[in-house]
């Protein structure tokens, strides 16, 4: 492992609490500060910047922020530089059709399986899936 | 792509092990001593890094209301 002892996969939902912070739970903010300090390490599927991409594009859409400030958060995101890894396609479809996940889903879940680490996701069917399968 | 110069002054004593490293490990003292500096602060330069990454998204995150992030990866996935 690169940097601190402990690593996880996150997931788009994941990062997004971060970067849209629900009024009620900032809990992500001090998961996101840990990994400032490489006191943990972050990692994801290689679709993980399309998604908060494009989550950001419907909350600009939808004024919950200017497109200003989804400019400087995806700018932020990126320079983060959380790595992203690639799975193994066929595998990740047997997982999907397994699960009965997206296959998207799929991708995050089966990396945390195939690194054997926790997968941060706010998703609850997901969390299910990949504690049961990790 | 290497663009940038220095000089740097050794004591005899390093400058004699640098040439011996050199000889051994098939490098050039340049290669040695930019693997020194890698190895030494790259770990600071990444932390430095996502520090200011983190300053740039809390300068401009916005606390939401009634946020459902399933749903807006969900639209984001379908629009």
């Amino acid at each position: 492992m690169p940097d601190g002892n402990t690593e996880f996969v996150v997931d788009a939902s994941y990062i997004l609490t971060y970067l849209l912070p629900d009024e009620k739970d900032d809990s992500a903010r001090k998961i996101i500060l840990q990994y400032q300090n490489k006191k943990i390490s972050l990692c994801s599927s290689g679709i993980l910047t399309y998604e908060v991409g494009n989550a950001l594009v419907i909350a600009i859409r939808r004024n919950r922020i200017s497109s200003q400030i989804g400019q400087n958060l995806l700018r932020g995101f990126v320079r983060l530089n959380i790595e992203e890894k690639v799975v193994l396609h066929d595998h990740c479809l047997s997982y999907a059709q397994q699960t009965n996940l997206t296959y998207y889903d799929a991708s995050y879940a089966l990396l945390a399986q195939d690194l054997h680490i926790p997968l941060l996701t706010w998703d609850k069917k997901l969390d299910r899936i990949s504690k049961n399968n990790t | 792509m290497l663009t940038k110069r220095t000089n740097i002054l050794f004591e005899e004593e390093t400058w004699n092990t640098l040439r011996e490293l050199s000889k051994r490990r098939s490098l050039s003292i340049g290669n040695l001593i930019r693997n020194a500096v890698q190895h030494t602060y790259s770990k600071d330069l990444e932390i430095e890094q996502r520090k200011r990454a983190i300053e740039l998204i809390e300068r401009h995150r916005v606390f939401q209301k009634n946020i459902d992030y399933k749903e807006l990866i969900n639209a984001g996935r379908k629009y």
